[in-house]
């Protein structure tokens, strides 16, 4: 359009249109990944929704079969940075499972601790997105803090802070570093005392809460009927949770509880019980973590380490386990060759953004990028 | 030719032409663009670029981060820098607002509540009856320049935020003047050089101070300010954003930080105590040297107060803002207003009685 056709902002045509069509992204800084939402918007209320991902594809599931089994557990890191932990330990479970791999017991703590120290990790960078989506710029670097101090202890414990590569079939590449049970102590007391201080700015900041409460509203039916699972799940009130259902990698023997929304300042399922539920969940985490390092056992901490000619039985297994934002499965089959014959992923966003298109009916355009937030939606999960 | 310069204005702007070194009898539309031209060059460039490193770097310091540290001298060059940078870009949407327009718009925008602003008794170019007003009209329309040719709706979305950018101009503006009138009920009157003398003498003569209405007045004017200029922290989320880049972005920047200032500029005036400085000599130029960096000291601490506690609190939503505006802000302007009438007409009254 040239400049001298440009129209008048105010015309009587454009006045009287009740429905506009907008179109966000693919890469917009409102949207928390590179994802297309077409929106359909009356006055400005939204009324109909629809989402187009696969602009971050990345062949994710084929890239297992062109590795050899010993190399392929780093493409597991690759379903979420922010997951990574989860992932390997969810392809881990089930590579162990078709060999019949028996994990020691010291292991499966280590395991343990880092999905836990995963899980604190990404629900401090859940509440950092959602501090920067409310515009409240502060906190938000105050939270990132915090999760440096996460990033700082995986660090040290596996040698990176992403990507770690740390898990092997039948156990991980490292015992416990020097000095880590101490850190994790320290940092635990420290978060602990910080959480408060967010609590303090966050939840008890009636403006902030004015952002979230009424928000986006998912019932807990629509959760059963979707499949939704983790924290915005269980803000609706679904009590499911992995760790609980089927425990694994000693969670049965840990004491823990699985919070559940309950509407706290609006209604149950809105976007501000999907944020007190991560805050609660993060807490329990750091009592995990404390309890975890204390009962660390002795013994080794590999079975059998695994050599680049690894090979796996032929057959398959399909495991679960609770990643931080919700249930992440791994269906793993083998011909019994050097490579996987199918590596298949089932990972929480890809369920949970569908019900994006029907949660964001009735919010108002500003409200979009708020509601995103409180689904922490990974799109690398998404489209793989 | 010296007729047409010779219309009659009512105006205090003599300390101007002490500073410059002009005669009394230079028209003051020369003496108004002298000053126009010195306060751009040698006030408010430096002050953006030092106000801009020093918000930058309290905020950091709140945000537990380093802040500006790369360019010379711990980084005091960062605006400069980012200014330069921005100029070498070219702009993402050319064809959003012819840039010409744009400039001359926002050039006379500014240049029209320049000539509102009192700077001292001394330094008042348009002393009229209705001065404590004047400048809504202006920023105003700075405002809307700024909305309308460089914002300038790409797009529905757009569309929708500018329709409720006017509502809630509209609804910040009316607690914002019956706050000014609060002042002017105490003074007697809107005159810049009435409001700035009646405040000169000592802290409990400043409106802040004078009576508890005068300090909720004073927040009220801030507040609303703040909201009809879209200024943080009542900034919304700033989807319009996308659309700027390059020098129009260092002038939407720019724009803020003056439309900022001067509201900083008008609250001094009005609340905490003018910047009248007469009891220091009897010289014009110093008189009107000290009244300027009174209130410049005085709008910049005002400034830093505001951008710093910006960055500690969430963005609300328009509708919210104008419901803060409509049931919270109006209401309490207008108990105020009553409140300050009753103060002077019966407890100071009776005082003085």
């Amino acid at each position: 359009m040239g400049r001298g056709s440009r129209p008048l902002i105010f015309s009587r045509e454009k006045l009287h249109a009740s429905i506009s069509d907008l179109s966000w992204g693919p890469s917009d800084p409102a949207l928390p990944g590179i994802f297309r939402l077409s929106l359909r918007a009356e006055g400005d209320l939204i009324r109909e929704v629809s989402i187009e991902t696969g602009y971050l594809h990345k062949g994710l599931e084929k890239s297992f079969e062109r590795r050899n089994w010993f190399t392929s557990m780093l493409i597991a890191d690759r379903v979420d940075a922010e997951t990574a932990y989860s992932a390997e330990l969810a392809y881990s479970m089930a590579v162990e499972e078709v060999c019949g791999i028996a994990v020691p017991r010291r292991a499966q703590v280590i395991r343990l601790i880092l999905c836990e120290l995963g899980r604190v990790g990404s629900h401090l960078g859940f509440l950092a997105r959602l501090a920067l989506a409310t515009g409240f710029e502060t906190v938000s670097h105050y939270i990132l803090r915090e999760r440096e101090l996460v990033l700082d202890l995986l660090e040290l414990m596996t040698g990176r802070r992403f990507n770690p590569n740390f898990f092997r079939f039948g156990g991980v590449s490292a015992d416990i570093t020097e000095g880590f049970i101490e850190r994790i102590h320290e940092a635990t007391r420290l978060i602990e005392i910080r959480l408060r201080e967010y609590h303090a700015l966050m939840i008890e900041n009636r403006a902030f809460v004015d952002r979230l409460a009424w928000q986006g509203v998912l019932s807990a039916d629509a959760v059963q009927l979707r499949g939704l699972t983790g924290p915005s799940a269980r803000a609706s009130g679904v009590r499911f949770d992995v760790r609980k259902a089927e425990p694994y990698s000693g969670y049965d023997q840990l004491d823990f509880r699985v919070p559940i929304g309950s509407g706290a300042r609006g209604t149950t399922g809105d976007g501000f019980d999907r944020v007190i539920i991560r805050l609660e969940e993060i807490r329990e985490s750091l009592l995990l973590l404390s309890h975890a390092v204390d009962s660390v056992p002795p013994g080794e901490f590999i079975g059998k380490f695994p050599t680049p000619d690894f090979t796996v039985p032929a057959g398959e297994a399909y495991s679960r386990v609770e990643a931080p934002r919700g249930l992440l499965s791994c269906h793993v089959v083998s011909d019994g060759g050097f490579h996987p014959l199918r590596v298949q992923w089932r990972t929480p966003s890809l369920v949970n953004i569908e019900i994006i298109p029907e949660v964001l009916k009735g919010v108002t355009i500003q409200d979009v990028p708020v509601v995103l937030a409180t689904f922490d939606l990974s799109i690398a999960e998404v489209d793989r | 030719m010296k007729e047409f310069f010779d219309f009659p204005i009512p105006t205090a702007s003599y300390g101007w032409n002490a500073l410059f070194g002009m005669s009394e009898q230079v028209p003051v539309i020369f003496v108004l663009l002298a000053a126009f031209v010195f306060f751009f060059c040698f006030i408010l460039f430096p002050l953006f670029f030092g106000l801009s490193f020093a918000e930058r770097k309290l905020s950091a310091d709140l945000q537990a981060r380093v802040g500006p540290n790369r360019t010379p001298g711990y980084g005091v060059l960062q605006s400069l820098a980012d200014l330069l940078k921005l100029g070498a870009k070219t702009e993402n949407n050319p064809d959003a607002t012819p840039k010409m327009r744009w400039f001359m718009a926002h050039g006379a925008a500014l240049y029209m509540s320049f000539a509102f602003l009192p700077f001292g008794t001394a330094l008042i170019f348009l002393d009229s009856e209705m001065g404590a007003f004047l400048p809504f009209l202006s920023i105003g329309l700075l405002f809307l320049i700024s909305l309308f040719a460089n914002e300038g709706a790409r797009d529905l979305e757009d569309e929708i935020l500018v329709h409720r950018q006017s509502f809630l101009w509209v609804s910040a503006w009316i607690p914002a003047l019956i706050a000014v009138t609060v002042v002017v009920a105490r003074t007697g009157s809107a005159r810049w050089s009435t409001i700035l003398a009646s405040q000169s003498s000592g802290l409990f003569s400043w409106t802040f101070f004078s009576s508890p209405f005068g300090a909720i007045s004073f927040f009220i004017f801030l507040f609303s300010g703040l909201i009809a200029l879209q200024l943080p922290p009542f900034h919304t989320i700033d989807r319009g954003a996308r659309h700027r880049s390059g020098v129009r972005f260092g002038m939407f920047e720019m724009n803020q930080f003056y439309a900022t200032f001067a509201w900083c500029v008008l609250a001094s005036s009005l609340f905490l105590g003018g910047n009248a400085a007469r009891e220091i000599s009897d010289t014009t130029f110093l008189i009107a040297a000290v009244e300027l960096v009174f209130t410049l000291l005085k709008a910049s601490v005002i400034f830093l107060t505001i951008r710093v506690v910006a960055r500690a609190l969430p963005q609300l939503r328009q509708d919210q803002m104008t419901e803060f505006c409509w049931r919270v802000l109006t209401p309490v302007a207008i108990l105020c207003l009553v409140g300050e009438l009753f103060w002077i007409r019966v407890l100071a009254g009776g005082l003085s009685g």
